[in-house]
């Protein structure tokens, strides 16, 4: 009798302690918040040129005319909320904050609606797992940030709707939100059934049936079932955390660590990269040698990095994207501007939103060089809308119309200087080469490129 | 009581209303404005004009008067967002007649007035729609693209098939048999590769080779019964200049003409269309359609392409066709001579009416779209004559063009705006043959096209809306059979 009794005492402090832990606000709060705090540290260590080279992809103009399409269009919302998120990744330790964020908002909404729908179970561990699919997802190029913007607001809807104190008050947030989340993302009938699955469960008697089923729930059942979640959980986290460390040293990181490098003229951080000397590719070595000849040093210091041949100079284009900005910055070191021009703007057509500010840049440059101004003020009116480049593009605004301030200016002069010296229809990359350093010969870096190729070629 | 609420009701209204402001100074100059609408000819029953006020003012009004209604509008940051129920009433009172358009701006507390333009409102409707491509104008390989239709006489734009639901292949030559939204034809390109031929809710889709004479079919023109459609087919490749205000060389190294007959599946040509010492491309049959017009370069066998590029020029000429004997003329015609212009002729259009024919004329080869100097010319069948279409012509590319069914409306496309991205004007063109100032395709925003990268490509007017099923082509094109065409 004894027995049973404190067998009923120890269930009753058990759940009570239960209770207390599960009703607490402060400490999964804090929980995940130390979490992102943690996962800040491992993203910007791990993922930060998975950031640089997102922001490319996206372009956000503070403008009505870019505004108003996506904003009166149903779903365009969402991009134009994912443009604008984006665009700050241009900032050194703002796309891993942001998607520490991501994380904190996708698992402290999964963590309270688990905690209402499954209240004798706590799964932190669940809701972290969820939170960090979505950082990891959102690694991917091809994912779309929309998808995180649906994923949180649904998850707001949701806790809305099962925390809301009355019934009815439930029900107009879900009609409400289904409205709003659905023009906002365009995804009307899974904000409809998702919110009229979970505001069916909140009404009826079903959240009272789990408060009963929770009286039977025994601390050992409990830490069972519990333990054998938390060793799925941890798994899964496992295999989450080695799937980012491989990835770390894959190919794809790395090119979007040197596209990155590329675009920002980080030329000291190309050379210094380890892999590149470990495991030089001809991919690698092209840019590499780009980066020596931006330093002006090609023709010295060819021999003192690894070199993989002729292919190592420009690398054999296949149509893909990077190959053609990489090949669109070889050709403007080499003087081949035309050429420069043609594959910044394949380049940049490959997107599909057309946008990649860094391309745009360049197509600022070669029709300034090739007197083109009217395309050219196009292109500088389009990133003078963004916040990261409207400084760089307004720069170039002097040029327009003002042939004697371009062949002044140290980068663009020489480079006009050239092209007038050229004329015919384009060949191959060799040929060019060629005729522009035959018309050109005090041209350094086009010389220092068709060296390379004669010593390189001979070898 | 009632009064007095009346009263002020209608005191508010008034006080909320734009009034026509007093001029404290006339400005001697036209106001500029982007796009540049100051004395163009437009339909009756196109889409409001709205631009915008290039010069810097506080305040900008715009007072705009035909026959006995006008309307004025206020500029929201510069820009003049007619309202189109404003501008159906204006254009109705106005058909035939000016819209006369009077800006004012304050600057400083003063009011100035700029100089009064006219705006022509024609007698002539437009057809209602406009379909063309969307596309960056690149040089290689492409991502985005599609085919697209514009109701003109309001802002909304349709998709008619965008190459995201193909796989990202390309697209292009959509045409129409006498502006008849009902029948249509374009091809798809890489994926999906060929020839798809809309008639009403039924898509065909043919192959482009055809023995080893036809590789692909390219630029089309619709017989005028529908029956047959005339194509060139193309082996086309493109160099890329050094230096030159041309960015691309697009030439063809093989070319040849034919027709097609749609009912028997089999292709129709000749050996004075069909010739190894000749570039026959761009046909285009007469209204009639007992005339096949087509471009003509004589090459001789020391012609090297790329090399020999700028010696490639284009005859215009013509051919009879006999559609009740599936035959052709022995006689071809030149219209439009190499020998003595000097000049190389593309893209042959028959206004409907069978009076005028507009060609695209630059110094060499056959892309215009390319060539800067590329300008319009209007051939008069009766006087036997033809001239630049000055009026229309710009210092920049003026290339493809297409009648309305009327024949009183041209459509073209230019890059006069920003040298590169092509945008589709409209001029009018009168009963002798006249151009009139164009128009640029009128947007919701007016400073639409400074933002939009992407180019107009082959506008072609529609009387009214494709409706073809996008689903159904795209059902065709990836589990549809190929139709195999003979001689």
């Amino acid at each position: 009798m004894r027995m049973r009794k404190n067998k009923n005492r120890d269930s009753a402090k058990f759940q009570d302690n239960r209770d207390k832990l599960g009703k607490s606000i402060l400490i999964p709060f804090l929980s995940y918040l130390i979490l992102a705090v943690l996962l800040f540290w491992f993203l910007q260590k791990y993922c930060r040129y998975d950031y640089f080279y997102d922001e490319q992809f996206r372009m956000f103009r503070y403008s009505w005319n870019y505004a108003k399409p996506l904003i009166s269009s149903i779903g365009g919302i969402s991009t134009y909320l994912a443009d604008f998120i984006t665009q700050f990744y241009y900032l050194p330790y703002v796309g891993a904050i942001i998607n520490s964020l991501f994380f904190f908002g996708s698992a402290l909404g999964v963590f309270f609606i688990a905690r209402k729908l499954m209240p004798y179970y706590i799964v932190p561990l669940f809701s972290v797992l969820f939170g960090l699919l979505v950082v990891v997802v959102e690694t991917d190029l091809n994912y779309e940030t929309e998808n995180t913007i649906c994923n949180l607001l649904f998850l707001l809807a949701l806790n809305l709707i099962l925390y809301a104190p009355k019934n009815s008050i439930s029900f107009i947030i879900w009609i409400i939100s289904s409205i709003v989340i659905g023009y906002i993302t365009g995804y009307f009938l899974l904000a409809f059934f998702i919110g009229l699955i979970v505001f069916y469960l909140s009404s009826s008697g079903f959240l009272n049936f789990i408060e009963k089923y929770r009286n039977v729930v025994t601390p050992k059942n409990f830490v069972l079932r519990q333990m054998l979640f938390c060793i799925f959980c941890m798994a899964a986290f496992w295999y989450g955390l080695n799937f980012f460390l491989e990835r770390h040293h894959n190919q794809s990181t790395r090119l979007k660590c040197l596209e990155v490098m590329r675009w920002k003229k980080d030329w000291d951080g190309i050379l210094s990269l380890p892999y590149m000397k470990v495991c030089p590719t001809t991919l690698y070595a092209a840019y590499q040698n780009l980066a020596l000849a931006n330093k002006d040093v090609l023709g010295e210091k060819l021999e003192s990095y690894p070199q993989m041949g002729v292919e190592g100079l420009w690398y054999d284009n296949h149509g893909m994207q990077y190959e053609l900005l990489l090949l669109s910055d070889i050709y403007f070191a080499q003087g081949n501007v035309a050429n420069s021009q043609m594959m910044a703007f394949n380049g940049f057509s490959y997107s599909g939103k057309t946008v990649l500010p860094t391309a745009m840049l360049r197509l600022v440059e070669t029709n300034i060089i090739n007197g083109n101004y009217k395309v050219a003020e196009k292109y500088i009116s389009i990133l003078e809308e963004t916040l990261f480049y409207k400084k760089t593009a307004s720069e170039y605004r002097k040029f327009l119309n003002h042939p004697e301030l371009v062949e002044n200016d140290k980068v663009l002069g020489p480079l006009k200087r050239v092209t007038e010296n050229i004329d015919g229809l384009s060949s191959d990359i060799v040929s060019d080469l060629k005729l522009i350093v035959e018309s050109n010969p005090n041209y350094k870096t086009a010389k220092d490129y068709l060296d390379s190729y004669y010593k390189l070629s001979s070898e | 009581m009632n009064k007095l609420l009346v009263f002020i009701s209608l005191f508010l209204l008034w006080s909320c209303s734009v009034q026509e402001p007093k001029a404290d100074r006339q400005i001697d100059a036209l106001p500029y404005i982007y796009p540049d609408y100051i004395g163009v000819t437009i339909p009756s029953n196109i889409a409001p004009l709205r631009f915008k006020l290039k010069t810097d003012a506080n305040e900008a009004i715009a007072v705009l008067n035909a026959d006995t209604y006008n309307f004025i509008e206020k500029a929201e940051d510069g820009k003049f967002l007619f309202d189109e129920s404003d501008w159906t009433k204006l254009l109705s009172h106005a058909k035939g007649q000016d819209i006369q358009v009077k800006i004012y701006v304050r600057q400083d507390g003063m009011w100035a007035a700029y100089k009064e333009f006219p705006i022509h409102v024609a007698k002539e409707e437009i057809d209602s729609h406009l379909a063309y491509r969307l596309i960056p104008p690149g040089y290689e390989p492409w991502y985005k693209m599609g085919i697209y239709q514009r109701d003109i006489t309001n802002f909304e734009e349709k998709a008619i098939l965008t190459n995201s639901q193909t796989d990202e292949n390309c697209m292009n030559c959509h045409s129409f048999p006498n502006q008849d939204p009902k029948k249509m034809l374009f091809h798809m390109r890489a994926v999906y590769g060929g020839t798809y031929i809309v008639d009403g809710n039924e898509v065909e889709k043919i192959d482009g080779k055809v023995a080893d004479k036809i590789a692909s079919f390219v630029y089309p023109s619709w017989h005028p019964s529908g029956e047959y459609v005339a194509f060139s087919t193309n082996k086309t490749l493109q160099a890329f200049h050094r230096n030159d205000s041309n960015r691309i060389e697009v030439y063809d190294e093989k070319s040849d003409v034919f027709v097609y007959d749609l009912k028997r599946h089999k292709v129709l040509t000749d050996s004075l269309l069909f010739s190894r010492n000749a570039f026959e491309t761009f046909p285009t049959f007469s209204p009639d359609g007992k005339s096949l017009f087509f471009c003509s370069a004589i090459v001789s066998d020391t012609i090297q392409m790329p090399r020999d590029y700028k010696s490639v020029k284009y005859n215009l000429c013509r051919i009879d066709f006999n559609p009740d004997e599936n035959s052709f003329g022995t006689v071809v015609d030149t219209i439009y001579s190499v020998k003595t212009e000097g000049r190389s002729a593309k893209f042959p259009r028959v206004s409907p009416d069978g009076k005028y024919l507009v060609f695209t004329v630059s110094d060499y080869g056959n892309f215009s779209i390319w060539h800067h100097d590329a300008d319009m010319f209007i051939y008069d069948f009766n006087k036997k004559s033809y001239k630049p279409l000055d009026e229309s012509n710009s210092n920049d590319t003026e290339s493809y063009h297409s009648w309305s069914h009327n024949s009183r409306w041209l459509v073209f496309s230019s890059r006069r705006d920003d040298g590169l991205y092509t945008r589709p004007y409209i001029t009018y063109i009168d009963e002798i043959g006249k151009s009139h100032k164009p128009f640029m395709l009128p947007q919701a925003d007016p400073d639409f096209y400074r933002y939009f990268i992407y180019s107009y490509n082959i506008p072609e007017f529609i009387q009214g809306e494709v409706k073809i099923n996008s689903d159904l082509l795209i059902n065709t094109a990836k589990n549809g059979t190929t139709k195999q065409i003979g001689f």
